[in-house]
């Protein structure tokens, strides 16, 4: 057990130095650095150059990396030229507003994939089976942006149930149950459009796993001993496939990461999605390294957590 | 029965009524699509026509036009065929390097293995889709195919996870001693022997992947790191839905390419699921 | 000369462990083997699982690497040089299980003629030709060049692996428990058959096995093998009727006999045994539970017999 925990923290340093090496080449590839926009465009050359001399911008790679990632650790991730602001606090405005989305689209995709994949994992072969897996068939297919633009449209501008953009209503005050409402009303039609989508696969998860354990030799023998239906369910089927699922929220993230910059683009809900593609968009290169190495740390970290998680429930993944 | 894998396949589709009504389907429509656009003038589609701005459908233009005055119908065509081409083109460069990489550390295991699963390790950990956002961003001379290397890249390791683990089965089996023993070299063997006998495997994965790709491909031009403008692209029409306007008021530019993505991934996967279940043998049909 | 010798020869396998995976010991699959196989005669190496006698027959062929030791195939030895084109084609070997050992995806004229295309280069007609001959060499009718090998039984299938081992016209084959995977009735078959082309086509044969009936019934001389080492070595009548060492005995001890008369008799002599091989374990096995070198007994007698004084 510890053997594996150790090895799985220990594999996660070098993973961590190698995506931030690549960031660091691929900011090193983008146009504009540092200096972009901070300069006023009627001074010389000759002082643009001394100003890069000056922050560095002509040293070697690897000087250049080392204090880029000494920096990072003092939390220093450099400054926005567009916002003319550290990209900390910029990143810090956003960062709030797509956690809470996060949160909210984890926890409906457990809300519908558990009760869904019970229900077709239990009555296998039934209408209401069929109707659920069609229905994650359908949704194993769709892409998320198509999905999302189609709720709006139907839910957010056809039906007027939902806001269709922004994440609070303008003017009300922070702090307020009447804020804290608006803001989950703003959260709910985005976050339902990407957990009809995310949680497709632990359904399908769910209702497999559930139809296997059906068959395996302790259910019968439980059959067997006169052991109630329902309660074969509870203690024995259900216990034994949802404690994987629980493992599973670490894997999301990546998902949830990849579908926030469509969703917060779609919704025009002001996330660090949204903020990386409008960065990407003005060249403001700082603030787009320093999301990408966020988002892929978030990632690495959310591997490792479930890993982790997987390998107390279930202690043959240790052996790999 | 192992050798008439194909048939086996083909049996599934044929059983699973979906799954044959979805392959007609997409055939009509790569038939169609590919067909039709020899005849349309795409030089004159994409040319902007200021005095047709955002027309509703008509006889004239059957899908209306978009912004530019350019007629959608014929776009949702030309896209369809650029998201197709681009689909399988991607699909095919990412699968011979996953196939490649898979196959080879599988067949050799060892510090061979260890190395390939290192680098793919490393592949698994990128935030895939932001990074090759910013690559779309900053690489020069972008065109078509930079577009597909740059999908590519990133695509590979998932058709190389699950051949590797194929090809470690099927090297424990003695036929391989056998062909060793009979003086085949490592790469005879891995071709000639190995390959064959994951072929099926490939094509459900391939098939599988195709969809995903199409779906990823009209997802980054939605954003607007796809094609350029002037190769219009399904998600290219779907991106006109970013304006409020348009996609409040004008569903006849975003609605139908919208549409067919949903369609055409989904009878792609019907295809696919049906070939997965044939693999294995528990949940076969026929 | 002898055709094959084996000098001391040893294949380790690595275990891991622990965080970095690194080598914390090995498993000594086969420990100090020294044997010889003269030209015509079978060679049966019987034991039980895990005592080695695969790997030894592998690690001939080349299939798992070489440890230590030396193997001389006809007098050259096979470790220091690389095996050459000639030598390799000279050693063939025929699979335990005849499902797995045929690619499912091959025709039977695409299996047989594998060897064929890797060393002699033939005209379509010359190859198509060379394995209906092999074909009918070992029984199958011609029309199977085109079939695939799932259309024949275990036997014929095993066939199908002969003819691909004799394609190349060699001189020592290593039968690895060629029949263990077939039906009773089947197995004298393929084995009566065995002798035949080893009497037509003047083959040696290394013959792995754990069964003492086929051993008794094919082999000239006999090696018994237990964890990695020689226990045993003599003729075949020898080993039967005069077993030396206690897990020879033993192993002798096990054959059923089918007469019913004398089933007490022979529940008692097991039980006896027994209680010798468990009274003299550390007698006859080192300190590692290894057993000693081989000690000549009579001409053409080994056996792994404990001290100097006996």
């Amino acid at each position: 057990m510890w053997t594996f925990t150790f090895r799985r923290v220990l594999i996660m340093i070098p993973q961590i130095l190698l995506l931030s090496i690549v960031i660091f080449f691929l900011a090193k590839m983008m146009p504009g650095d540092a200096l972009t926009g901070l300069i006023d465009p009627n001074i010389g050359p000759e002082a643009i150059e001394a100003q890069r001399e000056k922050l560095g911008l002509n040293d070697p790679w690897h000087v250049q990396y080392w204090n880029w990632i000494t920096n990072l650790f003092q939390g220093d991730l450099g400054q926005s030229f567009q916002h003319k602001l550290p990209v900390t606090e910029i990143i810090n405005q956003r960062l709030w507003n797509t956690f809470w989305l996060s949160v909210l689209t984890l926890i409906l995709t457990y809300l519908i994939a558990i009760p869904l994949g019970l229900i077709s994992g239990r009555y296998n072969d039934t209408i209401s089976d069929r109707i659920i897996t069609g229905y994650t068939y359908i949704g194993f297919a769709a892409p998320v942006f198509i999905f999302a633009l189609l709720m709006l449209f139907i839910f957010g501008f056809q039906l007027g149930w939902f806001p269709t953009g922004g994440s609070v209503t303008p003017g009300t005050v922070p702090g307020t149950w009447s804020f804290f409402l608006s803001k989950v009303y703003h959260m709910l039609l985005p976050a339902l459009s990407m957990a009809l989508i995310t949680t497709v696969s632990t359904v399908q998860y769910l209702r497999s796993e559930i139809i296997d354990t059906k068959q395996k030799d302790f259910v019968l023998l439980a059959r067997s001993k006169g052991v109630s239906e329902t309660r074969i369910y509870r203690k024995h089927i259900f216990r034994n496939s949802l404690l994987p699922i629980a493992a599973f929220f670490g894997y999301e993230i990546s998902g949830l990461i990849g579908g926030s910059i469509f969703i917060e683009n779609i919704f025009s809900y002001p996330g660090i999605g949204q903020l990386f593609l409008s960065s990407l968009m003005q060249r403001d290169t700082s603030v787009v390294t320093a999301l990408v190495l966020l988002f892929g740390i978030a990632s690495i970290l959310g591997t490792l957590i479930s890993d982790l998680i997987l390998s107390i429930v279930d202690p043959r993944i240790r052996m790999k | 029965m192992e050798h008439s894998g194909f048939r086996i396949l083909w049996r599934e589709i044929v059983r699973d009524k979906l799954a044959l009504i979805s392959l007609i389907f997409f055939m009509m429509m790569v038939a169609f699509v590919f067909g039709i656009s020899l005849f349309l003038d795409e030089s004159e589609i994409v040319t902007v026509d200021l005095f047709a701005i955002h027309e509703p459908p008509s006889s004239q233009f059957w899908l209306g036009t978009d912004y530019g005055g350019r007629d959608v119908f014929g776009q949702l065509i030309i896209g369809t065929r650029n998201s197709l081409s681009i689909g399988i083109l991607v699909t095919l460069i990412s699968g011979i390097v996953g196939i490649t990489m898979g196959v080879v550390s599988g067949y050799f295991g060892g510090t061979v293995d260890n190395i390939l699963m290192r680098i793919l390790d490393f592949f698994m950990i990128l935030p895939t889709l932001m990074i090759v956002i910013v690559f779309v961003s900053i690489v020069p001379n972008y065109g078509v195919m930079s577009f597909s290397l740059i999908m590519s890249v990133f695509l590979w390791m998932g058709i190389a996870r699950l051949i590797r683990s194929k090809a470690l089965q099927e090297k424990e089996l003695d036929y391989v001693n056998a062909s060793k023993t009979a003086g085949s070299s490592h790469l005879k063997i891995i071709f000639k022997q190995v390959l064959p006998n994951i072929s099926s495997l490939i094509i459900v994965t391939m098939t599988l992947n195709l969809a995903a790709n199409i779906g990823l491909e009209s997802g980054l031009s939605f954003l607007g790191f796809g094609f350029p403008e002037s190769t219009p692209s399904l998600g290219t029409l779907v991106s006109y839905a970013r304006n409020p306007q348009t996609l409040e008021y004008r569903w006849w530019i975003w609605l139908p390419a919208s549409l067919l993505i949903l369609i055409l991934m989904l009878s792609i996967n019907n295809v696919g699921q049906a070939l997965k279940r044939a693999t294995d043998a528990k949940q076969r049909r026929g | 000369m002898a055709l094959l010798k084996l000098e001391d020869l040893h294949v380790h396998f690595p275990i891991r462990s622990g965080v970095f995976k690194r080598i914390v010991g090995h498993v000594k699959a086969v420990n100090g083997v020294s044997l010889e196989l003269k030209s015509g005669e079978t060679y049966g190496l019987v034991g039980e699982s895990g005592s080695g006698k695969t790997t030894t027959g592998r690690a001939v062929i080349g299939l798992n690497e070489i440890t230590s030791g030396k193997v001389f195939y006809a007098g050259k030895n096979l470790i220091e040089k690389k095996r050459t084109k000639e030598l390799r084609r000279e050693i063939q070997m025929i699979f335990q299980d005849p499902y797995s050992s045929l690619n499912p995806k091959k025709r039977v004229l695409d299996i047989i003629a594998e060897p064929l295309r890797n060393f002699e280069s033939l005209t379509k007609q010359e190859e198509q030709k060379r394995v209906q001959q092999l074909l009918s060499q070992v029984g199958l009718s011609q029309k199977s060049i085109a079939k695939y090998p799932h259309e024949f039984s275990g036997g014929q299938r095993q066939r199908i692996g002969i003819a691909r081992a004799i394609a190349l016209q060699p001189k020592l084959i290593i039968a690895d428990e060629p029949v263990s995977a077939l039906d009773v009735s089947v197995q004298a078959q393929v084995l009566n058959f065995m002798k035949d082309l080893q009497k037509e086509l003047n083959l040696t044969y290394l013959l792995i096995s754990h069964d003492l009936g086929i051993i008794r019934h094919m082999c000239d001389r006999i090696g018994i093998m237990y964890k990695g080492r020689l226990v045993e070595e003599a003729t075949a009548k020898e080993i039967y009727e005069n077993p030396q060492h206690i897990y020879t005995k033993r192993l002798i001890s096990s054959i059923p006999d089918i007469d019913p008369k004398n089933r007490g008799k022979m529940m008692a002599l097991r039980e006896e045994v027994k209680r010798d091989f468990d009274e003299k374990y550390n007698q006859y096995f080192d300190e590692n539970g290894l057993a000693y070198d081989l000690k000549a007994i009579a001409a053409d007698h080994f056996a792994a017999l404990p001290g100097e004084g006996q």
